[in-house]
């Protein structure tokens, strides 16, 4: 039953990413590694979230998955590693609580919509900051101000 | 950064180093409305800059507009370039970087422009109709992530498959990402709805279980500004502060767009998403 559950989790990762890598216009030979990427991200961030972890930091542990391999793909295509971070936290971008939160102030849900922007404030930030810890792990060049 | 590069100088007059200028900001303009980081754009820049034997580049970059100064031989110039229209096009971003790093050096503004033509003049990869497909699963992939039900899935397939047709339509006639993205998200929710409507009689007829919410609101997850809003912090985190700022809003922006053009199909309907 849990196999089952990831599979259809990784599958879906999976046209998600590859879908999102279409858009942005990813050539079509590094497709199937932005797949990966995103299906690798997905499942540690849904079992982490599965195994009761905290959502801010199933996000940060993906992101920083996401940024580690992202960097070693990259460092083997020699290409920008960008393409291959961007199309991988697409699944963990929140983007539903981000819209959601003007709905809820319509109908009158104060609280619900601060729960929600703040939920979604928060999220961001993990992912961004799994993705420059990555970042300041590899290149050294970040670590000091550059003059 | 710099001590990466090799040192080669030229002599410029005046109107040379406005040309080189010129084209390094070219490419910097291209490769921030590719949906580069500012950083990223800079680093670019600073390469040409290098390979076209200026002595020192100062570029200030944020998501609205590019400033740069080029110092050569006692001599300076300095442009200001507008940026309208941030994009996300990978494919662009990895030919500039990869321009960029294998420009030789002491090459000619003008033979720079002509490689940047080339770039340019590339289209999408992919057809348009492969675009709304691929969306479109990529949504349907998001309901049921979320949990939705294959029904959930194709109605968000639908919904988000026709809101990115007439997207790409919308963008081809040049209107602004404000009124695209608020029509874009009614289209999106409008159509989704009706499909799961239509699908009414399928539930009891498969035995599963309705969770409408969940295909209503990844229908519209092709509008949420992903890359800015991670753009945006990684600015910051580079201390770029203006650029990081202006990308969040820009973000933020788009997302109260997004919920501006839910709203009225939600409120004739009266189907709550919450």
């Amino acid at each position: 039953m849990q196999l089952e559950k990831l599979i259809l989790q990784g599958c879906m990762a999976l046209l998600a990413t590859t879908g999102f890598a279409v858009l942005f216009n990813v050539p079509p030979r590094l497709l199937a590694a932005c797949g990966s990427v995103g299906i690798g991200g997905h499942l540690l961030r849904y079992s982490l979230l599965q195994s009761g972890a905290p959502p801010t930091l199933a996000a940060y542990a993906a992101a920083l998955f996401v940024g580690l391999v992202g960097y070693a793909v990259s460092t083997r295509y020699k290409l920008p590693r960008l393409v291959f971070t961007v199309t991988g936290i697409i699944t963990m971008i929140p983007g539903i609580p981000a819209y959601e939160v003007l709905l809820y102030f319509y109908e009158g849900d104060l609280n619900g919509g601060l729960a929600a922007g703040i939920y979604a404030v928060l999220i961001t930030g993990a992912v961004a900051a799994g993705l420059s810890t990555a970042r300041l792990l590899i290149d050294v060049d970040l670590r000091q101000l550059k003059s | 950064m710099s001590r990466l590069l090799p040192r080669y100088e030229r002599t410029f007059t005046q109107t040379e180093l406005a040309a080189a200028l010129s084209a390094v900001l070219r490419i910097g303009v291209l490769v921030l409305r590719s949906g580069a980081a500012s950083f990223r754009t800079q680093e670019v820049m600073a390469r040409c800059a290098a390979a076209l034997g200026i002595e020192q580049l100062e570029a200030y970059v944020t998501p609205t507009g590019i400033i740069a100064s080029a110092y050569s031989g006692g001599e300076h110039r300095t442009q200001i370039r507008q940026v309208r229209g941030l994009a996300v096009d990978m494919n662009r971003v990895i030919e500039l970087e990869l321009l960029s790093r294998t420009l030789p050096t002491g090459i000619e503004s003008a033979e720079l422009h002509r490689r940047l033509d080339a770039i340019e003049a590339k289209g999408m990869l992919y057809p348009r109709w492969m675009v709304a497909l691929m969306v479109g699963l990529a949504c349907g992939a998001f309901s049921v992530i979320l949990g939705g039900s294959p029904l959930e899935f194709a109605a968000a397939f639908g919904g988000s498959a026709t809101a990115q047709t007439l997207r790409m339509a919308l963008l081809r006639r040049h209107f602004s990402p404000v009124p695209i993205v608020v029509v874009c998200a009614a289209v999106a929710t409008g159509v989704c709805y009706t499909l799961l409507r239509l699908f009414a009689p399928l539930y009891a007829l498969l035995a599963i279980e309705a969770s409408l919410q969940n295909g209503v609101i990844a229908s519209v997850l092709l509008l949420v500004p992903g890359v800015p809003l991670i753009t945006a912090l990684l600015d910051l985190v580079h201390l770029d502060l203006v650029s990081g700022l202006s990308r969040g809003i820009y973000a933020v922006l788009i997302l109260v767009c997004i919920a501006i053009g839910m709203l009225p199909i939600l409120l004739v309907t009266g189907f709550s998403i919450l």
